[in-house]
């Protein structure tokens, strides 16, 4: 799956799981802020991530950097599925 | 949590954009610190000022729910344990001024100046209330820790003399004769200087070695009450622990944050001592400080809100919240009071609106209905977060006043619709200590289960678990540690059973419902929002019934309270 692909895939994801009439979800939509309702968005998240990409996520992995937006997020991902494939 | 997560690192150049004057801020927050020390404390009394009282009764409003026999305010705000004061309005005094002072201090000091101040007047405030040993043994600790976490070789010597300095102020200082006092107050800080040279500075260059020696200074509260449990039980007498020591263990869960965020890098490798200390001293910790001591958190959540926006946005936060605080501290008493007299005016029995109450008065034979526990419990919990609330919010309001754009710890429990919802509302602070010391480890340690399962376990570790070990320190702390203290919260453990269990199964029930709408939407579903709340802050109001044993309740007592409130007659 490249990063297009996973962009969408969580953009489907999100829009389904957290419906927020309010805001337009794009690459840089403030998930933290303005997207998820509360921590159960965060564990959700990780569940989805998980199960659809087979990710191995660390506690350390739950932080701004990573969950800031969809760009960061994608970015997470492919990166560590990258690490994951070489490694 | 999502405020905790998007609160992104600051740098000093948007500190500086940050850091504009507005003196009209200034002289509105002095006044309202004003007002708190003319309504809390004796201040009427050193200015010749009418009492609060006499100018209450002037404005025709008269209510003995509000002022005490000194006839200014009676509140719950204070500095607990403060054993140089007598009288707990001076402390309070005291603590106010101190506020003041920390206010204009890290509103007027130059950047680089303005979290050091903090950490040195929250300590001269800790000597002033609690006496200068004390404040040195605090110290003392606080500098051993930032060593273990933060050794350089030229500093560190330093530092370590400086913890020698302490150490002798601390423990040894008018122990003996004046001539060996001068040796020891010079033999310390090389002594202590020594040490760290040649035994802690090579040991903590071996990374398995530094590590558990960075647990063992975090986790000291919780080794010296084993320690002091075992020698209970096997008839010794326990470790005397020095105050400053004491008030050192009251800061485990912060330690433990700080911990984490080292763990996952988010504490610089080296963070200069001024930094680390205003993460644990700083004066929003020291109002009623056994109080909710997880505001804000450890290292990266409050360095990132300092001065994170225009400091006058963030110091109007403060006084909003401090008008609210005062409302609360000022009419609590006065609300419980006239709640409870229409209520029994209806001929309810409500048990003075105290769960230990009705539960004596069942131990002592009398019987109660399903309406009456219902009642009582929510009733206990409604005079709960009045007081709680007072304090919480002013302790929040003197971190914003000093720079920190922090949440507040409490946020209208009473529109939770669900217990997950109901705990972040009510403890926001030691839920999410709780969920990244407790929850996140185990959740993401079970990953080959099914979510479900996860959640619930992770559910537990966190508000059964993690909650019951908080729990048993505080009470260690405060009442001593002694195997009693311990067997008095184990006795207690239905409660956390069924927070956790309740929690786990709000999050389940939550994930399998899809979220179409936002609670509280004026819609046809409004009514079902009304009885989601009721169920959600009875079900915690009722729980509570095990929280509350008395000295001859038993746990089948509580159990039958507690099956009554469901409607169960086991009478």
């Amino acid at each position: 799956m490249n990063r297009i692909e996973i962009v969408e895939s969580l953009k489907s994801f999100l829009r389904q799981e957290f419906p927020n009439q309010g805001v337009e979800l794009t690459e840089t939509t403030d998930l933290l802020g303005e997207w998820f309702v509360d921590s159960l968005g965060i564990i959700e998240t990780v569940l989805y991530l998980e199960k659809t990409f087979g990710m191995d996520i660390r506690r350390a992995d739950i932080n701004g950097d990573n969950f800031r937006n969809l760009a960061t997020l994608s970015d997470f991902i492919v990166n560590r599925l990258e690490q994951t494939s070489t490694g | 949590m999502p405020a905790l997560l998007t609160s992104s690192a600051v740098t000093d150049e948007q500190r500086r954009q940050n850091d504009r004057h507005r003196h009209a801020i200034v002289i509105a927050t002095l006044a309202l610190l004003c007002l708190y020390m003319y309504l809390f404390t004796s201040l009427a009394d050193f200015i010749g000022a009418p009492q609060p009282q006499e100018l209450a009764e002037y404005l025709r409003f008269t209510s003995p729910h509000i002022f005490d026999r000194d006839q200014n305010v009676g509140t719950q705000l204070g500095v607990h344990y403060a054993p140089v004061f007598e009288y707990t309005d001076d402390s309070l005094l005291v603590l106010l001024l101190v506020v003041a002072i920390a206010f204009l201090c890290a509103y007027y000091l130059p950047l680089r100046y303005k979290q050091g101040s903090l950490a040195l007047l929250t300590l001269i405030a800790i000597g002033i209330m609690y006496g200068s040993r004390a404040a040195a043994a605090l110290l003392l600790a606080h500098l051993l820790v930032y060593l273990v976490f933060h050794p350089d070789r030229r500093q560190g010597l330093w530092i370590s003399a400086l913890a020698g300095i302490a150490g002798y102020w601390a423990l040894l200082a008018g122990s003996a004769a004046p001539g060996k006092q001068v040796l020891f107050a010079l033999a310390l800080p090389l002594l202590a200087m020594g040490v760290y040279r040649y035994s802690i500075s090579p040991l903590l260059l071996n990374e398995r070695v530094a590590a558990v020696l960075r647990t063992l200074v975090i986790h000291a509260a919780v080794l010296t009450i084993c320690l002091n449990l075992v020698i209970d039980v096997i008839g010794g007498s326990g470790i005397l622990v020095p105050l400053g020591v004491m008030l050192f263990f009251f800061q485990w869960a912060r330690l433990v944050m700080y911990h984490i965020d080292y763990q996952d890098e988010l504490v610089p490798k080296t963070l200069s001592l001024d930094r680390y200390l205003a993460v644990f001293l700083s004066p929003g910790v020291l109002p009623t400080w056994a109080w909710a001591v997880t505001i804000p958190q450890g290292y990266a959540y409050i360095n990132n809100r300092f001065l994170c926006e225009d400091k006058n946005r963030i110091v109007l936060a403060g006084l909003k919240l401090l008008g609210i605080a005062l409302l609360y501290l000022v009419f609590w008493l006065w609300a419980v009071r006239h709640l409870e007299q229409v209520l029994t005016g209806f001929g309810l029995e409500i048990n003075q609106m105290s769960i230990r109450t009705m539960i004596h008065r069942y131990t002592l034979g009398e019987e109660f209905e399903t309406l009456s526990v219902l009642l009582t419990t929510l009733l206990d919990l409604v005079e709960t977060i009045l007081v709680f609330a007072g304090v919480v919010h002013f302790k929040v309001a003197v971190w914003r006043i000093c720079g920190y754009n922090i949440e507040p710890y409490l946020s209208k429990p009473w529109l939770a619709t669900n217990l997950m919802n109901l705990w972040t509302r009510y403890a926001y602070y030691y839920r999410e200590f709780l969920v990244r010391a407790f929850y996140y480890p185990v959740f993401f340690r079970l990953s080959r289960l099914h979510a479900s399962i996860r959640i619930i376990v992770a559910s537990l570790a966190a508000a059964g678990l993690g909650n019951l070990i908080m729990h048993l320190l505080k009470q260690n702390m405060q009442h001593g540690m002694y195997a009693h203290n311990v067997s008095y919260v184990l006795s207690t453990w239905p409660y956390f059973l069924l927070l956790g269990l309740g929690i786990g199964v709000s999050m389940i029930f939550m994930r399998r419902r899809k979220r179409q709408r936002k609670p509280w939407t004026l819609d046809r579903w409004f009514a079902v929002d009304l009885l989601a709340a009721y169920i959600t802050i009875q079900y915690f109001a009722l729980i509570h019934i095990f929280a509350r044993p008395t000295q001859e309740s038993s746990l089948a007592d509580m159990f039958v309270l507690f099956m009554l409130g469901l409607g169960i007659d086991l009478q």
